[in-house]
């Protein structure tokens, strides 16, 4: 009796852990690309000048008339599919949108990194002079491998629940690491003039 | 429930994403707390790439690969003309748009900061830089490169535009290479 209710039982209770861990994955992996889509979306919306900018230098003929619409257009691709991917019942589709845009941005990136492209992107909201290169391949791979399979794989009813939360919570906590230069500023003014002073 | 408290969430972080990027933006704005620091940063307005379809008349109809655009109305306009005429008279790839109201104004500029050696051309209402390149704000730098429009730039100090602009063109010369 013994003998043949271990072998039955066993597959049983691995592939309930395994459908956990899968659930886990699919929420944290959904949460950590609706927030850096969301942050990167939104900076591109408030500040789509460099984005242009960067567009502008790579292709040099036409690029002066891109104008500020396109990264806008962009920007809220980004925000609709980073919300889609945190509903369960948009996840498929939001999971192609997201996989679009990974593609968009390994293109880009490959041609930044090729034309030794100058002139900064402000990607992800970064203030730095970063121009467009191999860190927007990776983003773009990761955004083609993690978002299809976090959009692939099954989810229960709490999906949602949790990855709203914690893409509410990563969000905020990666806004606050990427503009942390600024939050020292206005936290502590005196400081930042002080070092500026030094300079 | 908790989706809808999820979504409530999800709007009080976007809003706080979007707060910090509008600061970001104005912080970028604000000019440096060292006046005299010299700064020079892209011109974010200009059709960089454009070929522009002619030259004025006064540029012999011809490209330069430098053009500094001056206006009779700007106050920092008057101290890069001066350092133009008292530290770079030797520059001679660059030539002048000065844009200016009217004629007289212009012809009045020039001749008050010496600028008379320097290729230049009065620009009426800043007609032809805002018509041919977008560009409505000096001083500016307009740097071309077989003949488009390569990179724009407004400064405030010609040494160091000088300096970026040389870098920017040997820089160009190792893409070639490539």
């Amino acid at each position: 009796m013994h003998t043949r209710d271990i072998p039955l039982k066993l597959p049983i209770v691995i592939g309930s852990k395994m459908r956990v861990l899968n659930e886990y994955f699919s929420v944290i992996w959904s949460s950590v690309i609706a927030a850096l889509l969301i942050n990167a979306g939104i900076a591109k919306m408030v500040s789509p000048g460099r984005f242009r900018q960067a567009l502008r230098e790579l292709v040099p003929g036409v690029g002066y008339r891109v104008g500020v619409d396109l990264p806008r257009i962009v920007a809220g691709v980004e925000v609709v599919a980073a919300v889609g991917l945190l509903v369960s019942v948009s996840r498929p589709w939001a999971a192609v949108v997201v996989a679009t845009l990974g593609a968009g941005f390994i293109l880009l990136g490959t041609a930044g990194w090729m034309r030794r492209s100058a002139a900064p992107c402000g990607c992800f909201g970064l203030d730095t002079d970063k121009p467009l290169g191999l860190i927007n391949v990776a983003f773009g791979i990761a955004l083609i491998s993690l978002g299809s399979m976090g959009g692939l794989i099954e989810v229960d009813e709490q999906y949602s629940a949790r990855a709203l939360v914690l893409t509410s919570i990563g969000s905020v906590a990666l806004c606050l690491w990427l503009k942390r230069r600024l939050v020292v500023r206005l936290l502590i003014p005196s400081r930042a003039m002080n070092r500026s002073e030094v300079r | 429930m908790l989706v809808a408290f999820g979504f409530v969430l999800l709007v009080f972080a976007v809003a706080i994403v979007v707060l910090f990027a509008m600061l970001a933006e104005l912080a970028s704005r604000v000019p440096s707390r060292e006046p005299d620091t010299p700064w020079t940063r892209p011109l974010e307005e200009a059709r960089v790439g454009r070929v522009p379809e002619a030259w004025p008349a006064d540029f012999a109809g011809k490209e330069h690969p430098v053009v500094l655009v001056l206006s009779t109305a700007c106050q920092s306009c008057r101290a890069v003309a001066v350092q133009l005429s008292e530290e770079h008279a030797d520059w001679a790839d660059v030539a002048l748009v000065i844009s200016t109201s009217s004629r007289p104004l212009g012809d009045e500029f020039v001749a008050q900061y010496k600028l008379g050696r320097f290729t230049y051309y009065i620009d009426e209402g800043g007609d032809w830089v805002s018509e041919e390149f977008g560009v409505r704000t000096s001083p500016s730098a307009l740097v071309f490169r077989d003949g488009r429009l390569a990179t724009a730039h407004v400064f405030s100090d010609v040494a160091t535009l000088r300096s970026m602009v040389s870098g920017e063109g040997e820089q160009s010369k190792e893409k070639e290479k490539v």
